[in-house]
């Protein structure tokens, strides 16, 4: 358990967390913004979320990066993830 | 600012360069002749080179002459260059490409060459020449990769009023190097910024919007295609004549009286269900997300796509490509683009440089002497080879290029071919060459005198083989042999007079003051952990 930890909290973690961890934040991100964006057309609600996708990617891989620690770098990433996946899934589901 | 944010901030921009810097320069320096990909389409082509602007087209004369008929109801593409005197009409399909190229002057079918080179350099700038989408993804990557390190840069450079004009050329190499690093990384900025944006955008653009077209479409694809693009033609496999073209460009220019239209996409001609959808760019706004598509049967308008009148987020993606590809403005504008670009090479050759310098002073610092066999870095290596080797194999391969026009090639033998291999082998030998021997300065001098030579020798084929002497010509070809000529003499200057390293024999023989332009280049998270 302890190793997992260590692990986790490591340097190669914390870059793993800005990498892949805010890429896919940013993704449920994007999503999130799409099906709440309330002006315009369709497609320009796919272009809200689009267009400035890498800014949130780039803004959330600093974040993680500048993390104590490879733990607090998924906990601040984890988070994000966790809060705007439920409301894609609510979004898409239930208030659908 | 903490000492560890600017740390992790320093160390991010070191370690993205170090990693992609390759990739990086790969793709800016391949983005220089993908910027003039159709000035050197026309150059290439000597019969193009020599036609007459047109001042109309006719659509329904050109599709005659290009006997259109042949492709069927398959989708078929028109480009129409009246600027310089011809048509393109193309059909392409998983087996076969039929291009034909027709005089604007006469309507007759004109024979341009079979030269693809600046089709080389364009397909390594957008795609490395790696299957689609894959090799869009890494490019778009690439953008990104620089987006973070300019964010970096930016961070860690906070002297930037001084930094903006200072350069020491007589003190230290690393010195130099940092100096000017700093120097063109800010004169560049926001050329470098605007680059990156929109570079990342278009590509990784596919990989993010068809998950979102997928969440606001209920994974209806094809609903989201024809919301963005228009529909396409519903083949009902029933003969109808087309409408004329002529007729429906007419429409078309009293609908969108600013659009320029650059691509004719022709869907199911002669079928009751075929479309012909007339693109291109908005002459005064930014945007080349501007069509109107009609069906062919009656002429009825069944889409309209207007970028400049869309929504904010919209209208910022209708700007990516013309402010990418410099598709506003005039010649001028497109050179300072092009000295941009170059500059932005040469900030991330030397960023490569500095990181080696400082590991080389390191190591000194704990050895009493350098061996004086001392193996290059892979990396000092890799970045010579590679990079190096790009740019002289660009330079061979448009060479070779204008040589083969002089040569008569059996049936089987195609240009484009030869062109693509000479363009990968020069490239390959090239980037051996910097893995044999270990004097990597002396070879840095070979490298630029070898790819100003090899321009030199292009401008000698065109007159040779093309009877375009320096400077004669049009103005597309004036401008080809300035640039050339101006390339070669900066490699040739700088080959000459590139800094010799000294002989570092030993560390405790380093000067007082160049330990001291050390500590200077070193950036303010060393000096401070020190």
């Amino acid at each position: 358990m302890n190793r997992l930890k260590q692990r986790l909290d490591s340097t190669t973690s914390r870059v793993i967390a800005a990498i892949l961890g805010a890429f896919l934040t940013t993704i449920t991100l994007t999503i999130a913004i799409t099906l709440s964006w309330p002006f315009g057309d369709k497609v320009e609600q796919i272009f809200a979320g689009g267009v400035f996708f890498f800014v949130f990617w780039a803004s959330l891989f600093y974040w993680a990066l500048l993390a104590n620690g490879g733990l607090k770098a998924w906990a601040r990433i984890g988070s994000l993830f966790v809060v705007f996946g439920l409301y894609d899934l609510l979004s898409l589901t239930v208030f659908h | 600012m903490e000492q560890r944010t600017h740390k992790v901030y320093y160390n991010t921009h070191t370690w993205l360069g170090i990693l992609s810097g390759i990739l990086l320069f790969v793709v800016t320096f391949s983005g220089f002749p993908a910027m003039f990909a159709h000035e050197l389409e026309n150059w290439q082509s000597p019969t193009i080179n020599q036609l007459q602007p047109a001042d109309d087209i006719d659509l329904d004369r050109l599709l005659s002459a290009a006997r259109v008929q042949d492709f069927g109801t398959e989708t078929f593409f028109i480009v129409p260059e009246t600027d310089h005197g011809y048509a393109m009409v193309a059909y392409f399909n998983d087996s076969e490409t039929d291009i034909r190229h027709i005089e604007l002057g006469n309507y007759q079918p004109i024979d341009i060459g079979e030269s693809e080179v600046a089709h080389i350099f364009e397909h390594l700038h957008t795609d490395l020449h790696l299957p689609r989408p894959f090799g869009r993804y890494l490019v778009g990557l690439a953008g990104m990769v620089m987006l973070l390190s300019i964010i970096a840069g930016i961070v860690i450079h906070n002297k930037w009023r001084k930094e903006f004009v200072m350069l020491r050329p007589k003190r230290s190499w690393r010195l130099l190097l940092t100096d000017q690093h700093k120097l063109l990384g800010l004169w560049t900025l926001p050329f470098s910024f605007v680059l990156a944006f929109t570079g990342t955008i278009l590509g990784l653009l596919g990989i993010i919007s068809p998950i979102l077209a997928l969440a606001k479409f209920d994974g209806n694809v094809e609903q989201a295609t024809i919301a963005v693009l228009g529909p396409r033609a519903e083949v009902v496999h029933e003969a109808a004549p087309a409408v004329s073209l002529n007729m429906l460009y007419l429409e078309t220019q009293a609908a969108q009286p600013e659009l320029e239209t650059t691509f004719i996409q022709v869907d199911g001609y002669g079928d009751a269900g075929g479309v012909v959808k007339f693109s291109g760019n908005h002459q005064i706004g930014l945007s080349n997300l501007q069509s109107v598509t009609y069906s062919l049967k009656d002429g009825r308008q069944i889409h309209e796509l207007n970028g400049v009148e869309r929504g904010p987020f919209q209208r910022i993606f209708a700007a990516v490509t013309p402010l990418h590809y410099v598709l506003f403005g005039d010649i001028v504008l497109k050179f300072f683009y092009a000295i941009s670009t170059l500059a932005l090479c040469a900030l991330i050759v030397s960023g490569n440089m500095i990181w080696l310098e400082k590991k080389k002073q390191s190591q000194t610092k704990h050895q009493q002497a350098v061996p004086a066999d001392e193996k290059p870095h892979i990396l000092a290596r890799l970045t010579l080879g590679i990079c190096a080797g790009l740019v002289f194999s660009c330079a061979a391969t448009l060479s070779a290029s204008q040589w083969l026009h002089g040569i008569t090639l059996s049936t089987d033998i195609h240009q484009h071919d030869l062109e693509e291999g000479i363009f990968w082998l020069s490239w390959i030998a090239a980037a051996a060459y910097a893995f044999i021997g270990s004097d990597i300065h002396h070879k840095i001098r070979r490298y630029l005198a070898a790819i100003a030579l090899t321009l030199l020798s292009v401008l000698l084929a065109d007159g040779v083989i093309n009877g375009r002497h320096l400077l004669n010509g049009n103005e597309i070809t004036r401008g080809v042999h300035l640039t050339l000529t101006a390339l070669a003499l900066v490699c040739g200057y700088f080959s000459w007079k590139l800094p010799k390293p000294r002989m570092k024999q030993q560390t405790k023989h380093r000067s007082k003051s160049e330990q001291a332009s050390d500590t200077e280049a070193a950036p303010l998270s060393e000096r401070q952990t020190a």
